[in-house]
């Protein structure tokens, strides 16, 4: 009678000596002053030599198969990893999406010349890449995505406009969402293909845009008269928009939908442990960790081939909200004593994660598209 | 829960929706009102997720039988060595109850202070406030009985089995509101167009999925970690029982309001479900009390929180 499926899986001993692992190896660089801790680290901290660190030790791309640089192991050990990154609010914003995504798209839909030249690098945590979904028109309307391949004697030919690409600046490759064929009649999600875009290819333009808060992480990329080789289509022709739609269970259901502002919550508990009644903080306990249970069953689910689709949509959708419940717990309990009396440092932080908050809603997909999302999977759309 | 087992409670729970006795009856010939006798008292060895999963059933259909009660009964006087007596059983938790629910109908009544029990004989007197068969409030059946057994039990049990099995109920009653809701919605027509084709309603509907998801994924995970041999684990219990809590509010509310005025009535069920989810969300622990205790518990440390959420070693 279920309409959702969130499989229980408790941490194994392997997950708990990996989280053992990671933990040590975060402490131990930030105490060599190796990264300085941010709020919505996956986002926000871009650091290529720190990347290529956790490259090193083998922490991305650990799911793939060992020939293509990754190691085999269960989603489950990946999530030990990526939690304790966001936690530690550790730079790791330049292969993020990489590691998440994009090397999972290769890995179903890439040439074996793209597998193995693209992800090893990615696992050394030196190939950087990028969501090309958005477009000024485009917005959460997606498929109104104008960008456009056309076919040529020795491949494509694009041409368009992607905006708000987190990461591009630093990226090395991005997927873009283009028109390949006109909408059939109503069917806009026909006619829509995936392209694995190498961004040094001439006629490639990105520029960055400021965000609130000043920090330049997103992008216009344009793309004039872009030559593409066949081999530069991702997946299947025509096929580009389920393939998009796939990706997005894996872009939506991670902790970076729930984790990425835990430490301003650690720090305002270490700074003002009698300033928090009991009750917030096991609600926030509460959330956070039925939130970590549904992450758990999706990722279980995703390494059985299966589409959670609607779950993981659930999952961010809640996840948002529960970001923002926690700002609202640990900015009320700041705020019941001046300023002039609160550390500095914790007034930083919550100030950071104000300017971030609004981003969580929009990004991946809005609340209200969420929403529209379960009511259809409720049957009631 | 296992298929077979979960097929015949459903069935049996369908047939005899208006009929609690009934249903009472059906399920305790079919050994269902059983399902948390220890072996050594002639129980079959199911797991504990089992009863949780009929609970959850039962649930669903509000059915004002203690059903919920008596497996409760059974599993404490297992515990505490004791023989489960046959028939309709109720529990009082000493410190946690205001009166015996659904004591006038039971045969037996099991009182628990800390890890002390006795076993007293019912009916008890009193009786219920009701609307139709639905208990409003359990308060008015005092305790009173002679006792028949006395014993110990080795773990104190009593809260969190209790907490729990609430939690299960209210997952199945949540499950059964949010279905009623999108039926009601697909059906009711105003300004020419079913309710459901408004963005608005959409998201309450939505938000209400979500919220049962949530109650129920936190629910599955603490179903997994009880045992008959271990004390409960605490921590995943108050998950449990604040999540469900904090869902009966929002799905409660949605549901009201995309009913309109005919939720609103004695005789459309919707009241049946949510009466119930207002009860048990405050039985044994309400939301703040869960999420007190797991508060003090992770502020009395003084050690960053994350490492008490997310376990590591080896
Ligand atoms: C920080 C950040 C990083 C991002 N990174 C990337 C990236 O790397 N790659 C990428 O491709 N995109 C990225 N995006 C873009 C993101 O996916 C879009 O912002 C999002 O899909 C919404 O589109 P929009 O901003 O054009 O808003 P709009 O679609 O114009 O929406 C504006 C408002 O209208 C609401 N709305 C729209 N349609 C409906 C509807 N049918 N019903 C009800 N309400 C509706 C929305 O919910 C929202 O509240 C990023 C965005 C942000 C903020």
């Amino acid at each position: 009678m279920s309409q959702f499926s969130f499989p229980i899986a408790p941490e194994t001993p392997e997950e708990r000596s990996l989280r053992s692992r990671i933990r040590a190896f975060l402490e131990a660089e930030r105490a060599a002053g190796g990264y300085q801790s941010v709020a919505d680290c996956w986002v926000s901290g871009v650091s290529p030599a720190f990347s290529r660190k956790l490259g090193a030790m083998g922490w991305i791309g650990m799911t793939w198969p060992e020939r293509y640089g990754g190691q085999a192991l269960p989603a489950l050990h990946r999530l030990v990893v990526t939690e304790e990154l966001l936690v530690a609010g550790a730079p790791v914003a330049a292969h993020w999406i990489a590691d998440r995504q994009t090397g999972a798209q290769i890995l179903k839909f890439g040439t074996e010349r793209q597998k193995q030249s693209i992800l090893p690098r990615i696992a050394a945590g030196r190939c950087y890449t990028c969501v090309g979904m958005s477009e000024p028109q485009a917005g959460s309307d997606l498929a109104a995505v104008t960008t456009k391949a056309t076919k040529t004697s020795s491949g494509w030919s694009l041409s368009g406009r992607k905006i708000w690409s987190t990461v591009a600046h630093i990226s090395n490759y991005m997927i873009v969402l283009a028109r390949t064929s006109p909408a059939e009649g109503k069917n806009r999600h026909a006619g829509l293909s995936q392209f694995l875009v190498n961004l040094t290819l001439s006629g490639i333009g990105i520029s960055g845009i400021r965000d609130i808060a000043g920090h330049t992480h997103f992008n216009e990329v344009v793309f004039d008269d872009v030559k593409l080789t066949r081999d530069d289509l991702l997946g299947e022709e025509g096929n580009g928009w389920a393939q998009c739609m796939g990706e997005l269970a894996l872009e939506r259901s991670g902790p970076e939908r729930f984790l990425t502002t835990f430490l301003l919550l650690e720090q305002a508990l270490a700074e003002l442990p009698a300033a928090f009644p009991p009750a917030i903080v096991g609600e926030l306990i509460a959330r956070v960790t039925t939130l970590r249970i549904m992450s758990r069953g999706i990722a279980l689910r995703l390494q059985a081939g299966e589409h959670p689709d609607t779950e993981a949509a659930l999952v961010k959708q809640l996840g948002n909200a529960f970001e923002k419940h926690l700002f609202g717990a640990v900015r009320g309990v700041i705020a019941a004593y001046p300023e002039a009396e609160m550390p500095a440092g914790l007034l930083r932080l919550r100030d950071e994660v104000q300017l971030r908050l609004p981003a969580s809603t929009l990004r991946g997909g809005t609340t209200e598209i969420l929403r529209g999302v379960i009511a259809r999977q409720l049957g009631v759309r | 829960m296992d298929a077979t087992l979960e097929r015949t409670a459903a069935r049996i729970l369908a047939d005899h929706r208006d009929a609690p006795d009934a249903a009472w009856t059906v399920l305790d010939e079919n050994g269902l009102t059983r399902l948390w006798v220890g072996e050594a008292h002639g129980g079959f060895g199911m797991s504990p997720a089992e009863g949780f999963g009929l609970v959850r059933l039962a649930g669903a259909c509000a059915l004002p039988a203690p059903i919920a009660e008596t497996l409760i009964g059974t599993w404490l006087l297992t515990e505490a060595g004791l023989e489960p007596p046959p028939g309709r059983t109720s529990i009082f938790i000493e410190g946690w109850q205001r009166g015996v629910p659904f004591g006038d109908s039971a045969d037996h009544v099991v009182h628990v202070r800390d890890r002390s029990l006795s076993l007293l004989r019912g009916p008890l007197a009193g009786s219920r406030a009701a609307v139709g068969l639905d208990p409003l409030s359990d308060a008015a059946c005092g305790l009173t009985g002679s006792v028949a057994a006395t014993g110990e039990m080795r773990h104190c049990i009593a809260l969190p089995l209790a907490a729990l099995t609430r939690a299960a109920q209210m997952c199945g009653a949540l499950e059964a509101v949010l279905a009623l809701t999108i039926s009601f919605a697909e059906q009711r027509i105003q300004f020419g167009r079913a309710l459901t084709k408004f963005q608005a309603i959409q998201h309450m509907l939505s938000e209400m999925g979500a919220e049962v998801a949530a109650a129920s994924a936190a629910l599955d995970a603490a179903v997994a970690t009880a045992d008959y041999n271990a004390p409960f684990d605490r921590q995943a219990v108050a998950i449990a029982k604040f999540r469900a809590g904090l869902a009966a509010g929002i799905v409660g509310e949605h549901a009201h309001q995309i009913h309109g005025a005919i939720g609103y009535t004695e005789e459309y069920p919707l009241a049946r479900l949510t009466r119930r989810l207002w009860q048990w969300r405050d039985d044994f622990g309400g939301e703040s009390y869960w999420a007190g205790e797991l508060g003090s518990a992770a502020l009395r440390e003084r050690t960053p929180l994350w490492p008490r959420l997310a376990g590591a070693g080896g």
